[in-house]
């Protein structure tokens, strides 16, 4: 007897470790995530994010520490879980010689339980595909075809290792759409990433972890708040006379190039800025425009850490 | 048991469709015996030839050997060694299928080729050079259990590779010296000492020499033994390559 509402945790982990020889991948991490929510392991490589999903998947023996998964232990019952969740492993290519139907279906008569294969492309848009060789399909949508796989067990728990890694921005897109749609299935979703926007638009909660550790936990919006170090307001392309006036009468500012850029106290940011707009007006200067940067998790890492949340480009 | 059959049925969609694969294991047996055949067909070889009438009668089982051999080789050590670099293996180990049950549906799907191959090939010959080997069920037992061997043996291979690129010449390495220090073109009595020593470890020499009993002598009694050989090597290599190819990393 299951019962199933919002609060309910689907996933359990206490003082999970994994130590290679001397190395620690997981530092003792603890966390709970709630049925139907989108939660984002969020990290720079090698933080441990792949480690600890591995271990939820059974894929990894941990050194120490419990998972449950739906009052199942991952130490015990690992026949059971595999039934229950479903995984996109991360850089997962399905079979090149296969359909994408052919693909679906190869994974779906591995369990005891599955989904209608037909019906499950055409969720993902895969109906016009479905006779194609995964060899033949863009980087994108070989990803939507690896997250339908993922499906076929019609599983609680789905795990999304770093998803989009390696696609282009519009492949991206396509692929969190995917995701956005699993949520509307009202799947528990597990998810990674290195990337700062993706969990942004995807998560309901993240967990920021870092060499290992959990530094930081809660909704976007609330780490935003908590640790991005507020508002900035930012006046843009001013003249000289008019830089050193607005940085003199302006608290909290500072010049960048030929900007003016002013941190906004928390919950008071309304004052600095009609402070800004009538200095503007009133001193007769010349500014091109003026506008609120809201801090992104890419500043919250940083405040964090002191580093920087991706080197490569996206 | 659905597990099983949907491996076997989709590997079997999967050679189908590739078409290099193909081509080594059905045309090239033929062509190596199209080859040899018209090169040898006049010559009578001297020494041991395992009882046979002319070069081509011998060099037929041989042939059968060497293509067993390398057909389940290269395959198993391709599709291993890709399967773990694109994350399929990663992502089998969170299904319930287990290592024994894809294994061993991948011995099935391997044997139901080589039993292709061999029949290919064995038509060939009668029709082009009429031969007409004897074949019964030791000879088929024969083949299924040179087929489990090359397998596992390929197994054990692939967990020994890292890169995709090197698995298939790496393959050859070994399949290569095997073809002609077994006994499968020419007889191993006229080799020297020390490819002696190479053939006596072969297990391409006991599928060549209990293949030769059954086809050439009906020698049940010699090819039973080359058969429990060939089937306890097959059984080693078996468990071990399982065992080696994990599909998890700790």
């Amino acid at each position: 007897m299951k019962v199933k509402h919002m609060q309910e945790n689907v996933i359990e982990v206490r003082s999970l470790m994994k130590k290679y020889g001397g190395f620690t991948a997981v530092d003792g991490i603890s966390f709970n995530v709630k049925r139907g929510e989108v939660f984002a392991f969020l990290g720079p490589n090698g933080a441990g994010k792949t480690t600890t999903v591995e271990m939820l998947e059974c894929l990894k023996t941990p050194t120490s520490g419990s998972v449950g998964l739906l009052g199942l232990d991952i130490k015990k019952d690992e026949m059971a879980i595999k039934e229950i969740i479903g995984v996109l492993p991360q850089s997962f290519n399905a079979y090149d010689f296969l359909t994408v139907r052919e693909n679906v279906d190869y994974f779906g008569q591995m369990y005891a339980r599955r989904s209608n294969v037909d019906h499950l492309i055409a969720a993902f848009g895969l109906t016009d595909k479905k006779n194609v060789l995964f060899k033949n399909l863009s980087g994108g949508l070989k990803q939507r075809v690896g997250i339908a796989i993922s499906l076929i067990n019609d599983p609680e728990i789905v795990f999304l290792d770093e998803p989009t890694t390696g696609l282009d921005p519009k492949a991206r897109r396509e692929v969190w759409e995917a995701i956005k749609a699993l949520k509307s299935r009202g799947k528990t979703v597990f998810l990674t990433t290195h990337y700062m926007d993706e969990a942004y638009y995807l998560a309901d909660r993240i967990d920021i972890i870092n060499r290992g550790r959990i530094i930081a936990e809660g909704t976007p919006e609330d780490l935003i708040n908590k640790y991005g170090g507020g508002n900035t307001l930012i006046i843009r392309d001013c003249e000289c006379h008019a830089l050193d006036y607005l940085e003199r009468e302006l608290p909290c500012s500072r010049r960048i190039g030929s900007d003016i850029v002013v941190s906004l106290p928390e919950g008071d940011g309304m004052s600095s800025i009609s402070k800004a707009v009538s200095l503007i007006n009133e001193g007769q200067v010349a500014c091109k425009e003026l506008y609120v940067k809201k801090s992104t998790l890419e500043d919250v890492f940083l405040n964090l850490t002191g580093e920087k949340l991706v080197q490569e480009a996206v | 048991m659905s597990k099983m059959i949907a491996e076997i049925k989709y590997s079997l969609l999967m050679f189908s469709r590739n078409r290099g694969g193909m081509f080594w294991t059905f045309g090239f047996p033929i062509m190596l015996f199209a080859i040899l055949g018209f090169m040898y067909a006049p010559q009578a070889m001297p020494g041991n030839m395992a009882g046979a009438n002319n070069m081509l009668e011998f060099m037929l089982p041989g042939i059968l050997g060497m293509s067993i051999m390398s057909a389940a080789m290269n395959s198993t050590v391709a599709i291993n060694v890709k399967n773990r670099a694109r994350g399929i293996f990663r992502k089998l180990a969170t299904t319930p299928i287990s290592r024994i049950e894809w294994n061993a549906s991948k011995i099935v799907t391997q044997t139901i080729i080589t039993l292709l191959s061999v029949g290919i090939s064995i038509v060939f010959a009668g029709l082009v050079f009429g031969l007409h080997p004897n074949i019964d069920v030791l000879a088929v037992f024969l083949m299924i259990m040179g087929t489990v061997t090359f397998v596992g043996l390929g197994l054990i291979f692939a967990s020994l590779l890292k890169s995709e690129e090197s698995a298939t010449s790496a393959a050859n390495i070994v399949t290569f010296p095997l073809m002609f220090l077994s006994g499968s073109f020419f007889p191993v009595d006229n080799m020297p000492w020390f490819f002696k020593l190479v053939a006596d470890v072969s297990p391409l020499t006991y599928l060549n020499n209990g293949l030769r009993e059954v086809m050439i002598s009906g020698n049940a009694g010699d090819a039973t033994t080359n058969l429990i050989i060939v089937a306890l090597i097959g059984a080693v290599f078996f468990i071990v390559g399982v065992a080696a190819l994990k599909w998890k990393e700790d």
